[in-house]
């Protein structure tokens, strides 16, 4: 089984999936609207597809983390993303836990060798 | 820069998607579209063209593909019941195939002339018939009893106490064995008390015997559905518990008393098929049932010897080192 193999790539996708709210959240340090979130997230090297991201976006912005307004930027509507106070607040909690896990794995991977 | 293809996709997305997110979803998509094809000419030195444009929408995917990401994903039976739900849907087509196949022998019975290449596509077709409203049904049941479970959050409360005590031996009892026994023991119901037609072909059958007969039919019928009863406990929970164990064994005590009675008639039962002058007789000799009453006391003995086992493994004391079943 190579790298490239449907059953590697499905799993890499899973772990990815599982770490886009963490890296949404943390994008959204500064505001973004969409497009701009998606090059800045590719730029740090996370790509991130726009069927994913929007829907992403509008679940966060229903859970109250996130929260967005229409504006006016180069002279084109654009609905810019904030991070809401219950969204920072999860994005530090997420972060201790991603500490946390990636502590856990170290031992883990650490006990195997 | 918005170009008619961007519109036209925006649009389409737009199509499937609910009145309360349309527009909203729609503008934004068009929004991102344009910076999107804006980066590209960026890129490129020069305006994008429509075969580029084209293939950009070609990489965003089908339009409906595009709206579902922004839809919910309800489902008609929450993955938390599905494995009931497919063993039940499993249980219910066996059941309803063998029906309707009971009903073709029974029709085929009752008029000679039907042979078997006209009644074999009229079974098929009743029992996918069937089998589709079957289907319906059971997903219905299933869709309304998942949202109630859902509000009432029953699974979440569970406790552990309510775990059935089961034991090692004697595993698992098999469904397919408890499925076959329910079968066969509401048809027997119906035959007794004659809800199903007792003939052959044209001919009616008739039984005299010697005791009280009407006076026994609703024993018969009691021990029947309580057998039948136990068999559905066996198919719903598949495990030995002390009370399936218990309960089996005293089901012998009236069988046996049922047959000593029936082995006390003169002439126990005498089978006429047909009416009239022709009608022809077949006596079972009282023998018969003395056979019958003592290879049942045999069984019944065997069952106990293996019950006991059963029922050793099932006390508090020997349960509390087994592991449960999941």
């Amino acid at each position: 089984m190579t790298e490239e193999s449907p059953q590697f790539h499905k799993l890499t996708m899973e772990l990815r999936r599982g770490l886009l709210v963490m890296a949404v959240l943390e994008s959204m340090a500064k505001p973004h609207y969409g497009y701009s979130l998606r090059r800045y997230m590719a730029q740090c090297g996370l790509d991130i597809d726009e069927g994913t991201l929007y829907p992403l976006l509008r679940r966060l912005e229903d859970q109250g983390l996130l929260s967005s307004s229409w504006q006016v930027q180069e002279g084109r509507r654009r609905r810019v993303y904030h991070l809401s106070p219950l969204g920072a607040e999860a994005r530090s909690v997420m972060a201790r836990e991603w500490q946390q896990l990636n502590q856990a794995l170290t031992h883990i991977t650490e006990g195997a060798q | 820069m918005t170009t008619p293809w961007l519109t036209r996709y925006a649009y389409a997305v737009k199509s499937y998607l609910p009145p309360h997110i349309r527009n909203d979803v729609a503008e934004e998509l068009l929004s991102d579209l344009e910076d999107e094809c804006e980066y590209r000419a960026e890129a490129l030195g020069r305006a994008l063209n429509d075969e580029e444009i084209k293939q950009l929408l070609q990489e965003r995917g089908h339009p409906l593909l595009v709206a579902a990401d922004f839809l919910p994903r309800p489902t008609l039976v929450k993955e938390s019941l599905f494995p009931i739900y497919v063993q039940l849907l499993r249980w219910l087509m066996v059941i309803i195939a063998i029906a309707h196949l009971g009903i073709g022998v029974i029709q085929a019975s009752q008029s000679p002339a039907l042979n078997i290449w006209q009644l074999l596509p009229h079974i098929a077709w009743n029992t996918l018939n069937g089998g589709l409203y079957g289907f319906a049904w059971l997903t219905l049941i299933f869709y309304l009893f998942g949202e109630s479970i859902s509000r009432a959050g029953l699974l979440r409360h569970w406790k552990a106490d309510s775990l059935p005590r089961v034991t090692e031996q004697g595993d698992y009892i098999s469904r397919t064995g408890s499925a076959i026994e329910i079968i066969v023991l509401l048809y027997a119901i119906a035959w007794v008390n004659s809800v199903v037609p007792r003939s052959l072909g044209h001919n009616p059958i008739g039984f005299l015997s010697g005791g009280d007969w009407p006076a026994l039919q609703p024993w018969v019928t009691a021990i029947l559905v309580a057998s039948a009863a136990l068999a559905l406990a066996k198919l719903i929970a598949p495990y030995w518990t002390r009370a399936k164990a218990y309960s089996e064994l005293a089901l012998h005590i009236p069988t046996l008393i049922l047959l000593a009675i029936i082995n006390q008639w003169d002439s126990a039962l005498t089978i006429v098929i047909g009416s009239g002058e022709g009608a022809k007789e077949f006596v079972i000799p009282t023998s018969w049932f003395t056979m019958a009453l003592v290879g049942y006391g045999f069984v019944a003995a065997v069952d106990l010897i293996k019950k006991r086992s059963i029922l050793n493994a099932l006390n508090p004391a020997a349960t509390n080192t087994t592991p449960a079943e999941p």
